[in-house]
């Protein structure tokens, strides 16, 4: 009686059930795992925008201050620009400036009144460059002259203003052939530091390519990841440019001739990826064009 | 009955599979919109630090066309005096929502810092982003060789004995300390000069002995310091750039000006922008005070510049060709001409310097009637402050962050 009462399903009915679910179930994990590796390709890209943004935002910052040194006795010019390539590029990048508050009547020490702005305090791997007056009548003859700074306190006194202290070799005559003294030295000029840095691509630990930056100041050997990954093939690129707009060959263009530098960065994924949620997966790349004027070359 | 039983007793997944669908749906929804919107405030702080930064850049620009008499005003920065020039908030034409500020310190007599401070704002004036930069600048000046009243390349030919040419240093009449901060004449000497100095000849003769003084000597003949260069650079600047300079006057060639007096505008200031209006000169009761600190460059083209009668200005006159003053013409500060002069009539009065270049004054006359020319350290100096222009320092240009 009881047998008879109950009504269950039928094999049929079970079996009809489980297909459906299993095929529901089977669409549903398609949708899900494509949505997945949607999102994760998102994440990924977006990764990797930000790198190249980085990237196109660092390089120009440093090269922008750029600016070249000239000798007043030979006319010759001398630019931050060290060495220059397509894939590479090492300059005197600008870290700050300050103000002198005083100067030792020998020339061997020079105070800064802090702050000095910029990017960051000086360092004793910097290099120094004092702005020397020379005929206050005329511009044409004013330089920025390199101290060579043996020591640097940070923690002086100009009165009672706290002060770096820069101990100096006598600058009695520059490289430039500009004799330095306490006459055309005056308090309140500005001294100048920079770094020199290297910047280029390279491959990590990771086995990943990346936008590197080298402090040659600092005697750092290797780079440091600045962005990326970028594109293990041409990843990064300079491209040089005259007063002219006209773009320069690198391997034999004079430094000095430099007025505008073009930046193009290829960024990479870090792991494969897909937007579209479908195979095949691979990394996906970023391209980016930056030109900066080189602000301190423009009035030669 | 049963039927209704069967309802209540069923069992499905398909709300649990809904919400779960939902649920799914909806972190990838999120997580789309989360990485989306990371984006889009990343790209937004990239392109406002942007809009900063060229704030900032405008703000350099302004700096550096700032009134040449606004950077003289600005005093040596010291600790003890740390008095800066700063403009609050200067907006950027067509825009409200980037705005600059500006903090200028002189470093020394010539040099200054210049330090903008360029911000992106909100409509609501929130500060979205906002970078530095630093210009130095350079308010040059030219230097222009005066050590004589009158200086000159070939004899003058003077004519009666009513004009007088005195190197002895002195204020334009009516003049004070107040007019001049580069400092007074000096009373000893020192800052004395000789009334004509010439590469030739100067032309006197012991009749013109009375009219012509100076020290350490009347007149100097001879000077082999005086070379076409004197006419025409002058250290920082040359003749050309003197005339090129933006705001000059033009005076055009072979037109007789007469009664040529300061301007006025409609808000009662001195309307530098007006052709005809030379600066003041005079300081008696009929000067128009507002143009006294307005030192023109004011350049003569063409063949010849003749000044009839009632003109009056101060400032640096550049003539290319021939000067010729016929009366009534009064200045202050350095007349700079590349031909000849000729001053006659009577009530030609120059204070300051005059330099010409021209080979062949010896025309009869070239200096008669009751002219006179009086030496002027503090005239000079204000007309040549006047046209200062600030100038960029050599790799002067740093990002500040």
């Amino acid at each position: 009686m009881t047998m008879n009462t109950r009504r269950g399903f039928t094999l049929v009915e079970l079996l009809i059930v489980m297909v459906m679910l299993a095929l529901i179930g089977a669409a549903l994990t398609k949708i899900l795992v494509n949505s997945m590796r949607v999102s994760a390709g998102q994440m990924v890209q977006a990764e990797m925008q930000a790198n190249v943004r980085t990237g196109g935002l660092v390089l120009p910052l440093e090269l922008r201050e750029v600016g070249f040194d000239s000798n007043i006795t030979t006319g010759e010019l001398t630019s931050d620009l060290e060495q220059i390539n397509a894939s590479y590029i090492q300059f005197r990048a600008g870290r700050g400036f300050g103000a002198t508050c005083d100067l030792a009547a020998d020339l061997k020490e020079f105070r800064i009144r802090k702050p000095a702005y910029g990017m960051r305090a000086p360092q004793i791997t910097d290099g120094f460059m004092v702005y020397v007056e020379n005929d206050p009548n005329q511009g044409a003859d004013d330089q920025w002259v390199p101290l060579v700074v043996t020591a640097i306190n940070p923690d002086g006194l100009c009165g009672t203003d706290p002060a770096y202290i820069l101990t100096t070799a006598t600058p009695t005559v520059s490289p430039l052939g500009v004799a330095v003294t306490a006459a055309n030295v005056f308090v309140g000029g500005p001294i100048r530091f920079y770094e020199v840095m290297r910047f280029g691509s390279f491959v990590d630990t990771d086995g990943l390519t990346y936008l590197g930056a080298r402090s040659i100041s600092a005697g750092e050997a290797s780079y440091k990841a600045v962005a990326g990954p970028i594109a293990a093939a041409n990843g990064v690129e300079f491209r040089y440019y005259d007063r002219n707009t006209t773009q320069l060959d690198a391997s034999i263009a004079a430094p000095i001739t430099v007025r505008s530098i073009e930046v193009l960065l290829t960024g990479s994924t870090r792991t494969t990826a897909t937007l579209a949620g479908t195979l095949p997966r691979g990394n996906r790349t970023m391209f980016t064009q930056t030109r900066v004027a080189l602000r301190n070359t423009l009035r030669h | 009955m049963r039927f209704s039983k069967l309802r209540n007793d069923e069992q499905g997944m398909a709300l649990i599979l809904a919400v779960f669908g939902l649920v799914v749906i909806g972190a990838l929804v999120a997580g789309s919109f989360f990485v989306g919107r990371v984006e889009q405030i990343s790209g937004y702080n990239t392109t406002w630090a942007s809009q900063a930064g060229e704030a900032a850049e405008a703000g350099l620009g302004y700096a550096m066309n700032l009134d040449p008499v606004t950077y003289e005003a600005i005093p040596v920065w010291t600790p003890a005096a740390p008095t800066e020039y700063v403009t609050s908030g200067s907006g950027i034409t067509g825009t409200t929502s980037m705005v600059y500020t500006d903090s200028v310190r002189r470093l020394n007599q010539t040099v200054f810092v210049v330090r903008s401070t360029g911000r992106r704002v909100s409509a609501g004036g929130q500060v979205l982003a906002t970078q530095s930069l630093a210009q130095m600048i350079r308010l040059a000046k030219p230097t222009v060789g005066v050590n004589a009243a009158v200086t000159v390349q070939d004899p003058i030919k003077f004519n009666g004995n009513s004009f007088a040419v005195d190197g002895i240093n002195a204020y334009p009449t009516g003049w004070g300390a107040g007019d001049c901060p580069s400092g007074s004449p000096q009373g000893d000497n020192t800052d004395d000069v000789v009334g004509i100095r010439s590469s030739t000849g100067t032309g006197m003769t012991s009749a013109d002995e009375d009219n012509i003084g100076g020290f350490p000597a009347d007149a100097v003949s001879d000077d082999p310091t005086i070379t076409s260069a004197t006419f025409r650079n002058f250290l920082d600047y040359t003749y050309n750039t003197l005339a090129n300079q933006a705001g000059v006057k033009i005076f055009a060639n072979n037109t007789p000006y007469n009664g040529v007096a300061p301007v006025i505008d409609a808000s009662a200031e001195c309307d530098k922008t007006a052709a005809f209006n030379l600066g003041e000169p005079r300081r008696d009761a009929g000067a128009v005070t507002q143009c006294y600190g307005y030192f023109p460059i004011v350049h003569g083209t063409g063949a010849k510049l003749a000044f009839a009668s009632g003109t009056r200005g101060q400032g640096i006159l550049l003539v290319d060709g021939d000067l010729e003053l016929v009366g009534g013409f009064e200045w202050a500060g350095l007349i700079i001409v590349r031909g000849q002069m000729k001053v006659t009539g009577t009530g030609n009065k120059i204070t300051g310097a005059i330099l010409t270049e021209g080979v062949d004054i010896a025309t009869a006359g070239s200096v008669g009637g009751d002219a006179e020319v009086h030496f002027s350290r503090c005239a000079i100096d204000r007309a040549v402050n006047g046209a200062a222009q600030p100038a960029p320092v050599s790799r002067g240009w740093a990002q500040l962050y």
